[in-house]
């Protein structure tokens, strides 16, 4: 692994070497076998651990979509100590295909897990557009990865892009002389993120004015309905059941039937939907890559372990 | 006389002396009477032998005879009407709302015009959540007689609720005096706890929902259900608005308030407004950037979809509610009207 690394992001990098390189992850007939056998071993602790590190690092350092990069993550699942990075490679994705939303879900699982607290509200604010979410992320993350995940979140609501691409510039630097072509590519990748930053903050509220903003209303009216009355109408009369009317049932019903999805995250104007979407599909490539290098470089720092 | 006649007579009669129901032996003679009419070819004799059986609680029979006497005389309008209002006049009118819609638009379709057709099927309408329908259906009847209550009644709470016009609030809480006063039960009175309520004015809502229950026995289990539905209501209504009058502004405090995230989606676009007319935007290759003017427009649609999506979802939660709780209360204390049975054919042809 650290050879396909190095020939895809080494100082005399081949520029198809990635792409090989990443062909070369899943054994052609035995796919992930080879690396849950590699997992167990490191479970073990038959194997070194920064075996596996390396495995996760190079496949995120040479930018993996997301099919092979849980793939391999799921493959790792008996490494105890990788659970973090486990965790964020599985749940933060979902660009190549569009389906940021069950990988929300995937987040969402465990929702008082630290380790994909930035992660879950970055989603939060960034695709399905609840503002919560960028509140949760002005606390800064101790993860510096994820510190950097969140300086795209203040990015996206007009903030500058010095900090976002200093940041990113920081995480490089423990590699960037091993490889040089990591941080061309990282470069070449930000230059997209941070562009037209007008237009890409136009593009996100666009976007959640499309929300269902009624919804909300309409809940919070249902679950006042629910309450019990306060004082009785009538002396006399017995005490109602918490049971709702026929028309408050079936409104609830129809709440029930459109979802969160149609809710919260369908957005009807396309070309704003799609141009968020396709910012973010770059946003988690970059953060794939800063967090691959991150790990690289605590794999390099073990002794007798270098490029 | 013959016996239709004297069906519709005794019909009649029934329905003059209804005190919680009419008396089970003359609807029961007006039903035999009318099944002696039915060996003539008159298609108005299934449709009494129908609507006396519907009012004496066999609503599965009449139904049952309402749709033969259909297939025989499509062109029937007084058996689509006597469906629709037995359909309204059930224990649970949203459960057959559907049916009575259809069964009453069938009858405006044969015979246009019609006052109480337009308000029954005003009333069908709500209790099946086609407001807009039940709009027009409730200002037709109102052209056709502006002292109609019924049609006052609803459409004003449809434009209180479905239109979000306050001021139909002042109809619903003038309305009631007046219809009690040409005869209609306190039923009535329902309407004004809709119409105190978006006022704001919550004693004179409880007051008038204590008249609406007035009437309503604790001891009787019917009497005691209908009145747990009507309390059911007001307790959806309290939950529409806590305490809070239904001022132009109320709508934002029901998004979720300042922090909501229509709020603060609203606070972003305005910060970005001032933005543009401070540095305009010159990011795009075509030249087809976000103007101040664009900002503009999509808060003004920001606004609008979300109060007609409020005002939707509110009257499906509230008139399908009023529906559910004030007829069955109706068809209590009231009898059809003598208007609705010569709608159906069923008077006694003098002339």
């Amino acid at each position: 692994m650290l050879a396909l690394v190095e020939g895809a992001l080494g100082p005399g990098a081949d520029p198809r070497a990635a792409e090989h390189g990443l062909s070369m992850v899943l054994h052609p007939g035995l796919g992930a076998a080879p690396l849950r056998w590699l997992a167990l071993a490191v479970a073990a602790g038959e194997a070194p651990r920064w075996a596996a590190e390396l495995l996760l690092a190079g496949v995120s350092c040479l930018g993996a979509g997301d099919t092979l990069r849980v793939t391999v993550a799921r493959s790792l699942e008996p490494v105890e100590a990788l659970r973090a990075e486990r965790q964020r490679a599985l749940g933060l994705g979902g660009g190549d295909r569009g389906n940021y939303q069950e990988h929300f879900q995937v987040l969402c699982r465990e929702t008082q897990d630290p380790v994909t607290r930035t992660g879950r509200a970055w989603f939060a604010f960034a695709l399905a557009r609840r503002w919560a979410g960028l509140d949760a992320l002005r606390e800064p993350p101790e993860d510096p990865v994820d510190a950097w995940l969140a300086t795209t979140a203040a990015f996206l609501v007009g903030e500058s892009d010095e900090r976002l691409v200093a940041h990113a510039q920081g995480l490089l630097d423990p590699v960037a002389s091993g490889l040089p072509r990591l941080v061309t590519v990282v470069a070449r990748e930000l230059t997209e993120v941070v562009a037209r930053p007008r237009l890409l903050q136009w593009a996100h509220l666009r976007c959640a004015a499309e929300r269902d903003h009624a919804s909300a209303a309409i809940r919070a009216w249902l679950r006042a309905a629910s309450e019990a009355e306060p004082e009785e109408p009538l002396e006399t009369s017995r005490t109602l059941g918490p049971e709702p009317t026929r028309a408050a049932r079936a409104a609830a019903e129809a709440q029930v039937q459109a979802g969160e999805f149609l809710l919260d995250w369908y957005v009807s104007d396309r070309e704003a939907r799609s141009t968020v979407d396709r910012w973010a599909a770059k946003v988690l490539r970059v953060y794939h890559r800063l967090r691959g290098a991150r790990l690289l470089a605590r794999v390099l720092s073990t002794p007798g372990v270098r490029l | 006389m013959s016996s239709l006649d004297e069906g519709v007579r005794v019909l009649a009669e029934a329905l003059s002396g209804w005190h919680r129901g009419a008396s089970p032996g003359l609807l029961s003679r007006a039903a035999v009477l009318f099944d002696d009419a039915s060996r003539e070819p008159d298609p108005r004799a299934p449709v009494g032998a129908a609507l006396a059986r519907g009012l004496a609680g066999d609503l599965e029979s009449a139904r049952r005879r309402l749709h033969e006497a259909l297939g025989a005389h499509p062109e029937n309008a007084g058996a689509y009407l006597a469906l629709g209002v037995l359909c309204l006049r059930e224990r649970d009118p949203l459960a057959h709302a559907q049916e009575a819609s259809w069964a009453l638009v069938a009858a405006r379709d044969l015979c246009p015009g019609v006052g109480c057709i337009e308000r029954s099927l005003a009333q069908a309408l709500c209790a099946s959540g086609e407001f807009m329908a039940a709009l027009q259906s409730a200002r037709v009847a109102l052209s056709l007689d502006r002292d109609d209550h019924e049609a006052r009644l609803w459409s004003g709470l449809l434009r209180l609720y479905f239109g979000g016009d306050v001021s139909a609030s002042t109809v619903l809480q003038e309305l009631p005096p007046e219809a009690e006063g040409a005869g209609r039960s306190p039923a009535v009175w329902l309407g004004a706890v809709a119409g105190a309520y978006a006022r704001g004015e919550f004693l004179t809502a409880r007051a008038a929902l204590r008249r609406v229950l007035a009437p309503l026995r604790p001891s009787d289990p019917v009497e005691s259900a209908l009145a747990d539905g009507v309390r059911r209501w007001h307790r959806e209504l309290r939950g529409f608005g806590p305490d809070v009058p239904m001022a132009p502004n109320r709508w934002l405090r029901d998004v979720g308030g300042p922090v909501s995230e229509y709020a603060r989606t609203r606070a972003a676009l305005m910060t970005f407004r001032e933005t543009l007319a401070h540095r305009p935007v010159l990011e795009d290759p075509n030249g087809a950037g976000p103007t101040a003017l664009a900002v503009e427009g999509l808060l003004g649609e920001l606004e609008a979809r979300t109060r007609r999506g409020m005002l939707a979802w509110g009257s499906r939660l509230l008139v399908r509610g009023f529906a559910e709780a004030y007829l069955p209360v109706v068809a209590l204390l009231e009898a059809p009207s003598p208007e609705l049975l010569a709608a159906m054919g069923l008077v006694v042809f003098d002339g």
